[in-house]
């Protein structure tokens, strides 16, 4: 083979590629302790330019971006301030921070990582698997989902570090545990003492597209996110975002 | 990544990293095939500060750690192969630890920091992990659990070898596939009454640090930050360690304890030997995959239950430490 | 006795270093290729493209080896293609306004494979490679009854590579299918003997069948299936081919 990098090319673009997936398991531990309401600071570009991608949509630019994390926030803060009412014996003690995030789990395991780093060295690809399980806060109490997806994410260098630029984060599977993968998903009797649960919403995309239906026997056949392939510099590749 | 070291000191450091993921893959299938020499006598720094936690608390020291997941591990993994000779004889004359295992650990969103020292590793994994099995626990039925977890590593240079060196492991919820809704279940369990928590870590027969490190799932729990994922670091010390007080490989500084203390467990509430996994089905039994009944290896696939006492680990706690 | 160990220039270790990341990340591009049902796209970037490697190269499944390129390509590409028709023409004929063409191949069907757990060694003389991977993943294919077939996969991938002029390529590649666990059932209600495996028929014909790996006695070889620490060049006993000893009791190596 070739080689078209210098020994210390090749070291620099090694541990380029330790960082991103590193930026990556940082994301997915995240989500692991409910922590998302600091990912866009933590993660993210400064850039104007920054998008997300959703099955419905994008969020596009900082704001938006920024909103939907913040709409997370406001959510999860209800939510735990609702549980720590219907709970007084065990929480009713706790401050808010004591109970952010109670009574919620998002495991989102990030793995198969496929991550081209650009010959400049100023952006790079990745893709990574995602096989996860979280609890969602439904009128029915909290009910687990599996999810099957990925993460097909544009890294930029900012300040020597690695941000994120543009994310897809696409999920192809997303039902209730223990539902089959055609017809209605289990469902479970409504809990009054959660009637609460549709009463703060994540935000929408500011602009909504269909980026990707969920698996249905009725959905034509789609190909999987693009999968990254070497490039000299960002221009001579295609983008995650918009 | 700190760019400012050597040459010599980057590829020491890319080295050490590539290290790790080679011993976190091998680990996964070591232990989930029962062979614990293989991994302990071969990739472990066995010491009197190497330690081994999970929701139980810390084994500490090599005789505890090596009498528990190795020992006690082993013998476990047998009895269950022999277990399962009645309804499969095919079993007999196959190998004691691995017949009939088919499940891992499976590796995730890893973080890994090498210390600017070159001297230490730290490693941070979340494991979807499945226990899995062509005969499962209760020696009849297919194994069918699945048990996901956290990880958090540290690994140090001893003779110029990388040594596996404290171990954390934080599991987080748990069940069987394809059935039931861990979420729904473990709720009305809580309000119930009947939730058990603390019981997806096994059963170890000698314990240094017992006590409850990281509660599994549930309504009032709190997300806990047990094993955070490592920040670029200088050394392993106590800001930067996954078991603190016993950093130093040497041993010359260590946390004073009164030693390795027998214990006695409740086992009544292992979710992964009690029964059928279809009797489950039906009465979802809280508490989780007790790992090894009686002295043994904590995590892994369970076992039929050895011998237990009364007196559990801690009970269902409010909600975890706080978030570092 | 401790072994002797080979040494490197520097040069040479960051080499290496690189070597092992692009041999995971072959080996991760080859799920992502055959989750997108593109068998063809992974024969001719992933597999060797030297005569002498194309000619021996080697797609093992639990009932025998495909042996040779062709073989490969007719599994992962041909066998692929003509079940995804045959899911298309039964859904045809229950639903008439879908047209059996290239365009509506896949219809309501869709695959999921991951790489995780890797292990791999890069052999002393920088040539070879092994790798030992574990696989969850799914299948689904939509049925004319509007019902559909899905199965949790799970199951272990062990591969040789070698380092041609343009990169890693897969030479030797065997999948060891543990369970096809039916999506919303309860595995362990299923006979532990006796009960076909589900999805045995997309093992297909292999040009040399026989047993390479059978899921009842699960793992027991696990342990000497995994890439040796000792990995000087490659050969084909320890290698993971047809010619190798997996599945082979320590006794038999």
């Amino acid at each position: 083979m070739k080689e078209r990098f210098t020994t210390d090319q090749l070291l620099d673009r090694w541990e380029s590629l330790r960082d991103i997936k590193n930026l990556m398991g940082r994301v997915s531990a995240d989500y692991c302790i409910i922590e998302m309401r600091g990912m866009y600071d933590k993660y993210w570009s400064r850039r104007a330019d920054v998008c997300l991608g959703v099955n419905d949509g994008w969020y596009d630019g900082a704001e938006a971006v920024k909103g939907y994390y913040s709409s997370i926030d406001k959510r999860i803060a209800y939510c735990s301030a609702k549980i720590r009412e219907m709970f007084p014996k065990d929480l009713g003690d706790k401050t808010d921070e004591e109970i952010y995030g109670v009574g919620m789990l998002d495991y989102k395991p990030v793995d198969t990582p496929v991550v081209e780093i650009a010959a400049d060295l100023q952006t790079a690809k990745g893709i990574w698997c995602i096989r996860g399980s979280h609890a969602d806060f439904t009128k029915s109490g909290p009910v687990a989902v599996w999810e099957w997806g990925w993460f097909a994410v544009d890294f930029v260098l900012e300040d020597e570090e690695w941000k994120i630029w543009h994310m897809q984060y696409l999920d192809e599977i997303n039902r209730v545990e223990s539902s089959k993968w055609y017809g209605e998903e289990v469902s479970y009797p409504e809990r009054p003492e959660f009637s609460w649960a549709d009463d703060v919403q994540v935000a929408v995309p500011n602009k909504p597209a269909k980026l990707r239906e969920l698996y249905s026997i009725d959905r034509p056949f789609t190909p999987i996110p693009a999968v990254p392939v070497p490039y000299e510099t960002f221009s001579e590749t295609f983008s995650y975002g918009l | 990544m700190n760019r400012n070291l050597t040459r010599q000191q980057r590829i020491h450091n890319a080295m050490a990293s590539q290290k790790i993921e080679d011993y976190k893959g091998r680990h996964a299938y070591l232990h989930g095939i029962g062979y614990m020499r293989e991994e302990f006598d071969c990739f472990w720094y066995l010491c009197d500060n190497t330690t081994w936690a999970h929701q139980f608390g810390r084994m500490v020291g090599k005789e505890e750690i090596y009498i528990n997941s190795v020992n006690q591990s082993e013998a476990m993994m047998a009895q269950m192969t022999m277990g399962a000779y009645e309804n499969f004889p095919a079993f007999a004359g196959h190998d004691l630890r691995s017949t009939g295992k088919s499940g891992v650990h499976a590796l995730a969103s890893d973080v890994i920091e090498v210390a600017e020292d070159g001297q230490s590793v730290r490693a941070y994994y979340l494991t979807p992990g499945t226990l899995m099995g062509s005969v499962g626990f209760d020696g009849r039925t297919r194994g069918n659990s699945w048990l996901w977890e956290r990880y958090g590593s540290e690994f140090v240079l001893v003779d110029g070898e990388w040594k596996w060196f404290h171990e954390h492991v934080c599991p987080d919820m748990a069940g069987f596939y394809d059935i039931g809704n861990w979420a729904q279940e473990r709720y009305q369990q809580f309000v119930d009454g009947t939730l058990n928590l603390g019981d997806l870590g096994g059963y170890p027969g000698l314990l240094t640090e017992p006590g409850t490190t990281h509660n599994d799932y549930c309504i009032v729990q709190a997300p806990q930050d047990t094993v955070p994922p490592p920040k670029p670091y200088k050394t392993l010390d106590d800001d930067n360690t996954y078991s603190v007080g016993r950093t130093d490989p040497t041993c010359k500084i260590t946390v004073k304890t009164a030693g390795s203390q027998k214990m006695e467990w409740d086992e009544s509430q292992n979710l992964f030997d009690i029964g059928s996994a279809s009797d489950k089905a039906d009465h979802p039994n809280p508490g989780g995959p007790g790992g090894p009944g009686g002295p043994g290896g904590p995590g892994g696939p369970g076992g039929p239950g050895g011998p237990g006492g009364p007196g559990g680990p801690g009970g269902p706690g409010g909600p975890g430490a706080p978030k570092k | 006795m401790k072994e002797e160990k080979m040494v490197y220039t520097e040069d040479e270790q960051v080499v290496r270093i690189w070597d092992a990341e692009n041999v995971r990340q072959a080996m991760n591009r080859l799920s992502y290729y055959l989750s997108d049902s593109d068998g063809r796209r992974a024969v001719n970037e992933l597999w060797v493209t030297e005569p002498d490697h194309r000619r021996t190269a080697s797609l093992g499944v639990n009932t025998g080896y495909y042996k040779g390129i062709g073989e490969v390509a007719r599994h992962l590409v041909l066998d692929k293609n003509e079940r995804l028709y045959e899911n298309l023409r039964a859904r045809a004929e229950a639903e008439p306004s879908i047209a059996v063409n290239n365009l509506n191949l896949g219809y309501g069907c869709a695959d999921f494979l991951t790489s995780t757990t890797p292990v791999i060694k890069i052999s002393d003389d920088g040539r070879y490679a092994q790798y030992m991977g574990y696989y969850l993943g799914f299948t689904t294919e939509g049925k004319a009854d509007q019902t559909a077939e899905s199965f949790l996969l799970f199951g272990r991938v062990m591969a040789d590579l070698v380092k041609e002029d343009d990169g890693w390529k897969i030479w030797h590649l065997t999948y060891a299918h543990d369970h096809s666990v039916e999506v919303a059932s309860n595995y362990a209600d299923f006979p532990v003997k006796g009960w076909p495996e589900p999805i045995s028929d997309r093992f297909g014909t292999p040009t040399e069948e026989r047993t390479v790996y059978d899921g009842f006695f699960g793992w027991e070889f696990c342990a000497t299936d995994m890439p040796k620490e000792k990995y000087v060049t490659y050969t084909d006993k320890q290698g993971y081919g047809p010619d190798s000893d997996i599945g082979r009791p320590y006794y038999e190596r």
